[in-house]
């Protein structure tokens, strides 16, 4: 026999649970945005004499080997990587999700062109679009946000459409329909929050999809131009010196680690306060 | 119903996969080693059996039988063994299949291997071959067999296709003179390049997977773009071979070639980065490392067309080429010229590092420090657009000249393309163009000044133009005294580099690692299609 | 009666879709081939130019020459296409060899690294997966919370390099040079798992979760039925089907190959194949690769939806 918890302790357990996440989640962000502030070093500046040294006192995380403050570096590279992630998974979330909905709600022709489509970009190898694109607009980070965007998108088409096609047929939509609602409305009301909780789950998991698909793309020789700070490429690039300097490895990594972890949280937690909300 | 449907759909999805993975693995080329019969037979290609039977790794291969195996890694693969084609035949001399008349030695002079000799009055040239040389199936190599050789490579292989111009005779089964009709000084080397290795052309049926040379060792295994193991050629006509065979396993990364040397798979490897050899050099007991000057050169082209005289002046004062290499840790030597300063023809100067020279430079040219540290002129900043391809450590080169360029009060900006030659070198659009490429690829300084220097050369996109630098071209094509040729060398390089055209940053260094007891994996020459020789030795 | 309309309505739909494949294909091979051609550099100069000596002009345009490049783009679209019809993907740039047997060896091999790393994978998250939603929130659920976290923001040519160190040197369990055997299958497989295995957990759970809590989970409940019929009957049962979308979505990645796995471990994969191609302008070979991919995917994706219908009473085929 389960034991009863009252909803509202649930609740409250949830809320706070959101508020504690999300104040780390928040502080990520603001280190990201004063990174310069908080840097002890200039994260550009090279220096022949302070080669992969190990941790110290006036380098907390060590030099990489050009002699640069690999702290600096993280903290610089919070912001590129944190920002042009977020940046894509929210515009392929969104492109993806509104395809989705409308092709598994309206069927039809839509539903097929809509779905060929996805297929068509799931189809195409990403590595060609990755070093095509990177050749016209040259390299940089842009060019390997597009290539990781052109295929993103396709997730959350599929997962919005199966789930929309799922539930279209429940009573509660046909119920809708007779009272009225609109289209959009039924979407709005209804489908969408049907869809959110598998499609949240899939847009968290592509950030960090996103951050490793940046950092993958760095080992081709594609991302971002030096001597931009960004952690793939900080992986990347000490990798080769792991067995001298794995300091220069390590925090780019365990950086990576904590911020996908942290928005994943965040995402489980709010999901978690609105499944008990619901259930009120 | 629908359970039958989706366990249909499920099985068959199943199969389909099994199917796929079940079918293709390329069968590996083999063949019968010609060491077997001491009379004089074709080798005979033999397919190798199903698809299931897979290369041995070659540790259990030479516990086995206790034989002296080396073990190395090739950073190439072609996908056939085909000498004359293409730059194939620069592997075919690391494994070494083929040889060439002549061989380039430790210190860029040309050493005899088939030939013995070879004397040039005016524009005809004598070559006397070896008496013992000979195919690894027991033929002489023939004066007549030379020249067909020659002519099939101009034919499959257009960066050679200028031997078909030449007139050959074969004098008698030994001797052979070339008419060049023009004077062609650099035909001896030439004629060392590896492309020029030379295949028995009667008994060959298979170019490119089986093709019968002259070198030590004979194929015994090989998998087109992959690893290749070879054997003793029992008939060298060189003498005895120390090794019993040698593995080349293909690995394009450095880290499992520095993990498979950890962990003892490798015997040795050359083309070492920086952070391997670093682990390398701080246990010596465990490897030996060489590391001698090479000739594969890091530059940059200046743009004449956008940037004046001085600006290049300053720019060319700025760059510390020293600092460049240190943190290239003993991969790179820093360049003075792109020869071998320990060559006739590498002997050029640079003036030394001067940033304060470079200011007052740029200040004379009418530039002012702006409020933000950065010099402009008539209200436009100086911006410097620096050009690369992320190869051959030019990132870091470019990584480190902006800061260098930065902390003059030069802003630039890095723009990085997959293909240089498609895209910066090809339009001209840069203001400083990294570049790396051979400088010398056979002991003569004429092909980089060819080819970066002549008008309209390909690698001369950044407008330099020079009448006298011309005229010393046009005198270096032909004169074949090699004192003179190197003081017309010289000369057009100084020039360049007086009129701040270039920046020549640094030499490749030929770096090797070794077990200890193993010697002989060419080590000592400065080139990279040398590997193993009959003296190559493991113990 | 309603199966059998049901099974017409199906064959119909199938049959919709392997058609509309054929238009898809077009534009897939087109755009592809416009994408390459638009990137700067051809094949002739990237095989010139390979170990670094310069080659005049001349003697790179006569070999593209040779090679047809200085045709226009629609004529050699247009020819390979006709070629492509009649079965013929034609030959590598690079060393003539026909692509078709190029692209079949690959696929192979990858396809062994892609079924183990899948089966590896759904061995481990499915059981996790379920037990961690059955037991939200307990330590076991936390646990592997961070445990999927942590395997799916590791870049994986990081999990590459550690693996090997763990596994070669320090154990000395694996040689380095492992290539082509049984041997050498462990170690690209279990990296290319463990970022694999981390998401399906998350996806699983979420998915099983959101079925945990349908109504008629509860009625059912309320009738007595015991809890672990529950489960496997009904819950999973549902949940299958989108579990096997999202696992099709990777089948998808998978097939591509994995050039980083590949290349450190000396894999003789599609994936590193065709990034050789790319980097080579191959042109025939990146197209043939398009067109077997493309022609994977959308069968894959056809499969994957109709198992999806299959399982889920509650879908439509078409709309």
């Amino acid at each position: 026999m389960k034991k009863v918890i009252s909803n509202k302790i649930i609740i409250k357990k949830a809320r706070r649970r959101v508020y504690v996440i999300g104040a780390l989640c928040v502080l990520l962000v603001l280190i990201a945005i004063f990174a310069k502030q908080l840097s002890p070093h200039d994260p550009n500046v090279t220096s022949a004499l302070l080669i992969r040294r190990p941790p110290s006192k006036e380098y907390p995380f060590g030099t990489d080997s050009y002699g640069r403050c690999v702290l600096s570096r993280v903290l610089a590279g919070a912001g590129t990587t944190i920002f042009a992630t977020t940046v894509l998974v929210a515009v392929t979330f969104v492109i993806g999700t509104v395809l989705g909905i409308i092709s598994g709600y309206y069927g039809g022709l839509a539903d097929t062109l809509i779905m060929r489509v996805t297929e068509l970009f799931l189809a195409f190898p990403q590595m060609v679009v990755a070093i095509a694109v990177a050749g016209i607009l040259g390299g940089g980070l842009k060019a390997a946000l597009i290539a990781l965007g052109a295929t993103a998108w396709t997730g959350y088409a599929k997962i919005a459409r199966s789930h929309t096609l799922s539930v279209k047929n429940e009573n509660y939509i046909a119920a809708a329909k007779l009272a009225g609602l609109r289209g959009w409305q039924i979407i709005c009301f209804h489908i969408l929050p049907n869809t959110l909780f598998p499609l949240v789950t899939n847009a968290l998991t592509q950030i960090g999809t996103t951050m490793i698909g940046i950092s993958g793309l760095s080992f081709l020789g594609l991302g971002v131009i030096p001597p931009q700070a960004e952690w793939g490429s900080m992986i990347n690039e000490s990798r080769a010196y792991i067995q001298l300097a794995p300091w220069a490895v390590l925090y780019p990594a365990l950086a990576t680690v904590i911020t996908i972890m942290f928005f994943n949280y965040l995402g489980d937690a709010v999901m978690d306060l609105r499944k008990a909300e619901r259930r009120n | 119903m629908k359970r039958r449907l989706l366990a249909g759909l499920t099985a068959s999805m199943l199969v389909l996969s099994l199917a796929a993975c079940g079918g293709s693995s390329r069968p590996a080329q083999t063949t019968a080693a010609a060491a077997e019969t001491a009379a004089a037979t074709e080798a005979t290609a033999t397919e190798a059996a199903p698809a299931e039977t897979q290369p041995q790794p070659a540790a259990e291969v030479s516990e086995a039988t206790g034989e002296k195996i080396l073990k190395t890694a090739a950073s190439f693969a072609y996908p056939s063994l085909d000498v004359h084609t293409e730059y194939y035949g620069w592997y075919t001399s690391i494994y070494g299949l083929s040889e060439a008349l002549f061989k380039i030695g430790p210190d860029m002079g040309l050493v005899p291997c088939l030939a013995e000799s070879a004397e040039t009055d005016g524009t005809v040239m004598t070559i006397k071959l070896q008496d013992a040389a000979a195919f690894s199936n027991g033929n002489p190599l023939t004066a007549d067999m030379v020249i067909r050789n020659l002519q099939r490579l101009a034919e499959v292989n257009p960066r050679f296709a200028f031997l078909g111009d030449f007139d050959y005779e074969a004098v008698d089964d030994k001797t052979l003179t070339i008419d060049t009709k023009n004077p062609y000084p650099t035909l001896k080397n030439d004629l060392a390049s590896p492309e020029c290795g030379m295949i028995d052309l009667d008994a060959t049926t298979d170019f490119d997977l089986d093709p019968v040379c002259t070198g030590p060792f004979v194929i015994s295994e090989f998998i087109p773009s992959g690893d290749v193991t070879v054997t003793r050629n029992e008939n060298y006509w060189g003498g005895d071979v120390i090794l019993d065979g040698a593995v080349f396993y293909y690995m394009q990364e450095d880290q499992p070639k520095l993990l498979a040397m950890q962990s003892g798979e490798l015997d040795c490897y050359n083309s070492i980065d920086s952070a391997s050899l670093q682990i390398y050099l701080s246990d010596p007991a465990s490897y030996k490392v060489v590391q001698i000057a090479g000739t594969r050169l890091q530059f940059y082209i200046l743009n004449e067309n956008r940037l004046d005289d001085k600006v290049r002046e300053a720019i060319n004062l700025i760059v510390d080429k020293d600092t460049i290499a240190a943190y290239q840790e003993g991969t790179v030597s820093p360049a003075v010229g792109p020869f071998l300063p320990s060559a006739a023809y590498g002997q050029v100067k640079v003036p030394a590092v001067d940033t304060d020279k470079a200011k007052a430079l740029l200040e004379e040219d009418g530039y002012t420090l702006g409020s933000d540290g950065f010099y402009e002129k008539d209200g436009a900043k100086l911006h410097l657009n620096i050009c690369y391809y992320a190869a051959r450590n030019l990132d870091a080169i470019a990584i480190l000249m902006q800061e260098q360029l930065n902390n003059c009060g030069i802003e630039t900006e890095l723009t990085v393309e997959e293909d240089p030659d498609a895209t910066y070198i090809a339009t001209g659009d840069f203001d400083i163009a990294l570049y790396c490429m051979i400088s010398d690829k056979a002991g003569d300084p004429l092909y980089f000044i060819d080819s970066t220097l002549a008008e309209g050369a390909y690698y001369d996109c950044g407008g330099f133009d020079d009448d006298e630098c011309q005229a010393a071209i046009e005198q270096l094509r032909i004169e074949p005294d090699p004192a003179k040729r190197a003081e017309l060398a010289n000369k057009c390089i100084q020039i360049a580099i007086d009129d701040n055209a270039f920046g020549y940053v640094g030499l490749f260094n030929q770096t090797t690692v070794l077990k200890p007891g193993v010697s002989g994996f060419a080590e000592d020459i400065p080139f990279d299609f040398y590997g193993v020789d009959a003296k190559t030795n493991k113990q | 009666m309603s199966g059998f309309i049901g099974c017409c309505l199906m064959k119909k739909y199938v049959i919709k879709r392997l058609i509309s494949l054929i238009p898809l294909l077009l534009i897939l091979s087109f755009f592809s081939f416009l994408l390459l051609d638009m990137a700067p550099g051809d094949p002739a100069e990237k095989k010139l130019a390979a170990q670094g000596i310069a080659v005049t002009k001349e003697v790179i345009e006569a070999e593209r020459i040779r090679m047809g490049l200085d045709r226009p783009f629609l004529t050699r679209y247009f020819a390979w296409l006709f070629g492509a019809l009649r079965g013929d993907l034609g030959v590598s740039y690079k060393d003539g060899f026909p692509v078709m047997g190029k692209l079949m060896d690959g696929l192979g091999k990858t396809c062994q690294l892609a079924v183990s790393s899948l089966v590896l994978s759904l061995l481990i998250s499915i059981p996790v997966s379920v037990i961690c939603a059955v037991r939200q929130d307990s330590f076991f659920d936390n646990a592997f919370r961070i445990l999927s976290f942590a395997g799916n923001s590791v870049p994986n040519f990081l999990i590459s390099v550690l693996l090997m160190f763990m596994f070669c040197i320090r154990m000395k369990i694996f040689p380095v040079i492992a290539g082509d055997s049984f041997s050498g299958l462990f170690l690209p497989v279990i990296s290319l798992a463990i970022p694999m295995t981390g998401r399906f957990i998350r996806q699983f759970r979420a998915e099983i979760i959101s079925q945990l809590e349908q109504d008629f989970v509860t009625g059912i409940r309320a009738r007595g039925v015991r809890e672990t019929v529950v489960l496997f009957r009904n819950v999973l049962y549902n949940a299958l089907g989108h579990m096997i979308t999202i696992a099709g979505l990777s089948i998808g990645t998978l097939m591509g190959g994995s050039v980083v796995i590949e290349t450190i471990f000396r894999w003789s994969g599609i994936g590193k194949l065709v990034m050789d191609s790319i980097t080579a302008r191959d042109y025939p070979v990146v197209q043939g690769f398009v067109l077997i991919m493309g022609v994977m995917y959308l069968v894959i994706g056809l499969v994957t939806d109709l198992i999806f219908v299959t399982l889920d009473p509650r879908t439509e085929i078409t709309s």
